[in-house]
């Protein structure tokens, strides 16, 4: 059967002097689960926002089932039947499950002359759709209350309400713990057999054998090649992802026994309790734990970013007092944020600005700031950790998720800290980036910093860290030594309840 | 560094305010011979003088995300302190500061309020708006205060050749804050609030420091046009100054600040509020009526607000 649902022909997308995709094909299969991998700024989002009508397509052709197509926004795309579940999520957190479903189309009935709202009928029929989800959510829950999970499965049950042929996910296992992405992959499976096309974009290629298809592979903007599932080992799709053969890094060989950082019964409230930790100076310390665990919590608090009950920081033995984040700078500690776009970067200004940002008080000389030099620290930056950028005056908003983190990092290494806390790093972005934070990562601790990792992916922690610690519902299950350690160790003590040695 | 060439679209798309200003000009210009003169010109600049004073707060406000709707009540309760600590017999000099102090207290309630209570500034100014005005009323009895040294009518009325004062010194405070806005740890830190606040709290910026200073300036600007207000017309009003949080705000918005913070810039805001200037300006000279005028104003504000959200939208 050589049934297409979807084909994409030679689509070129600039911005501004950048040209962001070029010549873009992709050819999908009515039925089939199509996945879409790249590096970073390979031209995945924009190919998908331009499918999915989120950006105008000038040059090239959309054939959806043979019709050529000129979608003018996401929404006449959804009304074709072709949808997008991003990583963030289009859902409005303070209305219901089924207003969320048939927001903008919500059902209506005749009352006299004029028409009126039929939630009986909004509630029913999106029962019906969480249903055919096999989902316990009911339609009347609050959106907001719901797991990232749960959110996900409301956007799929909103792509559902319109006659839906082709689902494109971004990143949908990037945020669900292990049996969630069990799940995940049930509905995926259900959704295929009813005829529906599914373009899986995703960076976690160990997941791809088990779902796709099919796998097409962006590079810089262009169509490298389509490849059966079958014949695409995960060391060919990397090798046409970056083009070359990538080493994997090897654990920090720098750990000291100085000791650097000293927590010490550390607590907030049901968030998290008594948690002790020390860092060493050049160690690599992961924090492994399932979502929910308290983590990301600790780390804010511990930066001064939330307010803790109590608990005490020694920072090369000298107990410091951390109340805001300007407190915890000024003792040397730095944090690149998990959510970059929120937390981490000001979207519309420019690299310089936004490095400079951490470092203000720095570069002012006596009453003017040193802009030059922010600009030539900027540079440096662009060059060692290989930002790709037109230049430092470009807008962060412009770059990929992979160079927009890297100017994360930049803006903390920039204040030269002794200790950086790392939440999710490498969340989100392609495999060649992931490996040039990992060395990066390396030489820092080779430089005498101590690292605090957060990380969901066991791989990972497992693969950079010196020491792991686990955490589990607010409290430290595990300290050990990264030495024969399994996933299958570190989920053990991610899910126990208490500390046992 | 690699610099793209501008093309003529993008050139007028940028320059599209100053453009508009210009031909706005030369219409006014050819339509009455009494526009393009030295003293008509100067004139306009004088008038728009002391409220422009107030714009630079204003537009730091807007520029950190917030908005402060109580800048004409702390004109207005600005200048009646200032008449009547004159009035008790505080010579000039010890009386002008004070009454400078009194507004930096005033935005020291708002932007603390704001700060630290982490409140919308809408909600907490537009209580400080109708406290403050009254407060300027109850203490003159609705009445203007004058009989104070006329001595001090110099700071407002006086010239270097044919400049205004009142032109030099809002040249000079916008030479400062322009500067400080651009060329400091604190302007930046104002920009990176309104820009994305989290992200600035995490960076180190004390960001509910630096909000609640940004209110106090505003204010203590707000004192110096009082000052400047009483000065001009020799008496302290409680009912002057009034709607010139809309007026700030319109010359702000004009001048292509962003309502929604991060982005604007003061010399955008001195356009924008000579914009409105010199459109009433040449309604006057062309003898339209006032009712007219004010339809024109607000359909001009419209049209520039437009404009801009265009120019905006097709940056690159």
């Amino acid at each position: 059967m050589n049934d297409t649902i979807l084909k994409v022909c030679d689509v070129t997308k600039k911005f501004g002097g950048i040209t962001a995709l070029e010549n873009a094909c992709l050819e999908v299969k009515k039925g089939e689960i199509h996945a879409l991998v790249g590096a970073n700024g390979a031209g995945k989002s924009t190919l998908i926002k331009i499918v999915t009508g989120a950006y105008s397509n000038e040059e090239g052709k959309i054939f959806l089932e043979g019709k050529e197509l000129h979608i003018k926004s996401t929404f006449a795309a959804r009304a074709l039947g072709i949808s997008a579940v991003y990583q963030e999520f289009s859902l409005i957190n303070t209305v219901s499950v089924a207003e969320n479903i048939y927001m903008g189309k919500l059902l209506k009935k005749k009352l006299g002359p004029l028409q009126k709202v039929d939630w009986k009928k909004i509630n029913s029929e999106a029962q019906k759709i969480l249903d055919l989800l096999e989902s316990d959510i009911t339609p009347e829950t609050l959106v907001g209350e719901l797991s990232v999970a749960q959110k996900q499965m409301i956007e799929i049950a909103k792509a559902l309400s319109n006659d839906l042929k082709v689902l494109i996910m971004d990143e949908p296992t990037a945020s669900l713990s292990d049996n969630d992405i069990e799940s995940m992959f049930g509905i995926i499976r259900d959704l295929k057999k009813k005829g529906i096309s599914i373009i899986y974009v995703s960076h976690r290629l160990e997941e791809l054998p088990a779902i796709c298809d099919r796998i097409s592979i962006y590079r810089d903007g262009r169509y490298i090649k389509t490849l059966d599932i079958k014949e695409a080992s995960k060391p060919i799709i990397i090798e046409n992802m970056v083009g070359k053969n990538m080493t994997s890094t090897k654990q920090s060989a720098s750990v000291t026994n100085q000791v650097l950082l000293d927590v010490k019964h550390f607590s907030s409230g049901k968030k998290f309790q008594n948690i002790n930790l020390t860092l060493h100076k050049g160690e690599i310390l992961g924090i492994a734990g399932l979502a929910g665990a308290g983590r990301t919590e600790f780390v804010r608090a511990l930066f001064g970013a939330d307010r803790k009950d109590g608990g005490i920081v020694l920072v090369e033995g000298k107990e410091i007092h951390i109340k805001s984040p300007a407190d915890a700078k000024r003792a040397g500690i730095g944090f690149v944020t998990e959510d970059r776009k929120e937390e981490g970067l000001i979207l519309n200004m420019n690299l310089h600005t936004n490095v400079g940002m951490t470092i203000l008080n720095r570069l002012m000389r006596r009453f003017r700031l040193d802009l030059r030099k922010e600009e030539e620290l900027t540079d440096e930056y662009i060059q060692t950790l290989s930002i790709k950028c037109r230049d430092s005056r470009q807008t962060v908003k412009d770059l990929s998720g992979g160079n927009q983190q890297k100017v994360v990092i930049a803006k903390w290494l920039v204040t030269e800290p002794k200790i950086l806390i790392m939440d999710e790093p490498t969340r989100g972005i392609d495999v060649a980036s992931k490996n040039q934070i990992y060395s990066l990562m390396n030489e820092l601790a080779a430089q005498g910093i101590g690292i605090i990792m957060i990380s969901s992916e066991l791989p990972e922690i497992l693969q950079v860290s010196n020491r792991i610690i686990v955490f589990a519902s607010g409290k430290v299950t595990g300290k050990l030594e990264n030495k024969d350690l399994t996933q299958e160790t570190l989920l053990d003590y991610a899910t126990r309840l208490e500390e046992r040695t | 560094m690699k610099r793209r060439q501008m093309t003529a679209k993008e050139f007028v798309i940028r320059y599209i305010m100053y453009l508009v200003l210009i031909v706005m000009c030369v219409v006014l210009a050819i339509a009455n011979d009494k526009f393009l003169t030295a003293d008509n010109l100067l004139s306009i600049v004088k008038q728009i003088s002391i409220q422009s004073i107030v714009a630079i707060g204003m537009t730091m406000i807007i520029i950190t995300g917030n908005i402060d709707l109580s800048v004409g009540s702390i004109v207005a309760f600005s200048s009646v302190s200032a008449a009547m600590m004159m009035n008790a017999g505080i010579p000039v000099v010890p009386a002008m500061i004070l009454t400078i102090l009194i507004g930096g207290v005033l935005g020291l309630i708002s932007g603390g309020v704001t700060a630290k209570l982490k409140l919308h500034s809408f909600l907490v100014t537009l209580a400080l708006m109708q406290t403050i005005r009254g407060l300027a009323q109850t203490m003159t009895g609705g009445y203007p205060i004058s009989g104070f040294d006329s001595s001090f009518g110099k700071i407002a009325s006086g010239t270097i050749g044919p400049i205004p004062y009142l032109v030099i010194y809002m040249v000079i405070f916008y030479a400062v804050f322009i500067y400080i806005m651009k060329y400091t740890a604190f302007g930046r830190s104002v920009y990176a609030i309104g820009g994305n606040e989290e992200s600035a709290r995490l960076s180190g910026i004390h960001v509910e420091w630096i909000k609640t200073i940004v209110f106090v300036i505003s204010s203590m600007l707000c004192g110096v046009a009082g000052l400047l207000l009483t000065a001009k017309v020799r008496s302290g009003d409680p009912t002057c100054a009034n709607g010139w949080e809309m007026d700030t705000i319109a010359g702000a918005i004009i001048g292509g600040t962003n309502m929604m913070g991060g982005e604007g810039k003061l010399g955008g805001t001195i356009i924008g509020l000579l914009f409105v200037g010199i459109l009433s300006n040449g309604m006057v000279l062309i003898g339209v009526n006032a009712y007219m005028q004010s339809v024109i104003k607000g359909l001009v504000i419209f049209l520039a607000v437009i404009l801009n959200s265009i120019q905006k939208r097709s940056k690159v």
